[in-house]
């Protein structure tokens, strides 16, 4: 268990600060996920626990969205006797449709600026940017290297959908990247 | 380039980018893992315990059943036990209301309206 747990630590924190971008958050996620796997599933085989580690983080992840929803929404009733400065934004905003109408990239060539570290801090960041669905399908299929029926299950959706997300999830951030000059 | 083609090789690069985490990050990972392993360690050593000396794990499943149960009973208990006052209070609303209304009909101060009243000229008839 230790040893599954020293392994899969680092890829579970970074996909929590993918989807809720707060270090202390992530952190939280991370440690709540392995506290749980292991009170609930100690006594599982070692080739059952990616499966069950991945949902537990994936659920853990969707609380703090449901969480800051209901949040959100409190503040929402209060802010709309607010005057209202600037615009909210969307939490489904999909790269793919906003892509096209950007205008120029801030960044120049990669074989000039780019050292392997930024190539993955803009990664990183653009996929930060993905819709969430798309990032959670995306990172279990190509990090975790789950299959379609296993991402499935862990998403609660379906196969489709999972094949849906990913295909848009890549297409996304290799757009993104090329628009940095970035040619995968 | 195809999308699986994709996906791998930017599961690569994240996984390169996973050498540079900072060391406070790994520290506080490391913390939270041994955290959560010791409270498996602590039940692997009661489950070994129960193994060992099944009398005394026995007894000490047995007594924190015997309090799940007792709190649950005494939940029954009240729920039942605010069932029955509210049925009683219920009771005592309507016999108050009747003696009110026989002490009306006694000092001949019923309301004109209870004669109009068919259901009520039924239950003078009743008694």
């Amino acid at each position: 268990m230790s040893n599954f747990l020293a392994e899969i630590e680092r890829r579970a924190y970074k996909q929590a600060l993918f989807a809720v971008r707060d270090e202390h958050l992530a952190l939280d996620i991370v440690q709540d996920s392995m506290t749980k796997l292991v009170e609930k599933y100690a006594a599982k085989s070692l080739e059952e626990l990616p499966l069950l580690f991945q949902r537990i983080l994936q659920n853990t992840i969707r609380d703090f969205y449901r969480r800051q929803k209901t949040r959100s929404l409190w503040t929402t009733l209060f802010s709309s006797f607010m005057p209202r400065n600037r615009e909210t934004e969307n939490d489904e905003y999909d790269l793919l449709e906003t892509l096209q109408s950007d205008g120029a990239s801030n960044f120049g060539k990669p074989h000039e600026q780019l050292e392997q570290s930024q190539l993955i801090g803009l990664l990183e960041k653009a996929i930060k940017t993905l819709p969430a669905r798309q990032r959670e399908a995306f990172l279990l299929r190509y990090w975790e290297e789950m299959n379609v029926t296993e991402t499935a299950k862990i998403m609660g959706c379906s196969e489709g959908s999972v094949k849906t997300h990913c295909s848009r999830a890549a297409h996304a951030l290799a757009t993104l990247l090329k628009k940095d000059g970035i040619e995968l | 380039m195809n999308e699986p083609e994709i996906g791998t090789k930017i599961a690569r690069l994240l996984d390169r980018g996973l050498d540079d985490m900072k060391q406070g990050t790994l520290n506080r990972l490391e913390s939270a893992r041994r955290a959560s392993l010791e409270n498996y360690h602590i039940r692997e050593t009661v489950v070994g315990v129960d193994h060992g000396h099944s009398g005394q794990g026995a007894s000490a499943r047995s007594g924190h059943d015997w309090y799940s149960r007792t709190a649950k009973l005494l939940s029954a208990i009240a729920l039942l036990f605010a069932l029955a006052s509210i049925a009683y209070w219920q009771t005592l609303q309507q016999s108050d209301e009747n003696e009110d209304i026989d002490i009306m009909l006694l000092v001949d101060d019923l309301p004109i309206n209870a004669y109009l009243d068919d259901e009520f000229d039924t239950w003078l008839d009743h008694y």
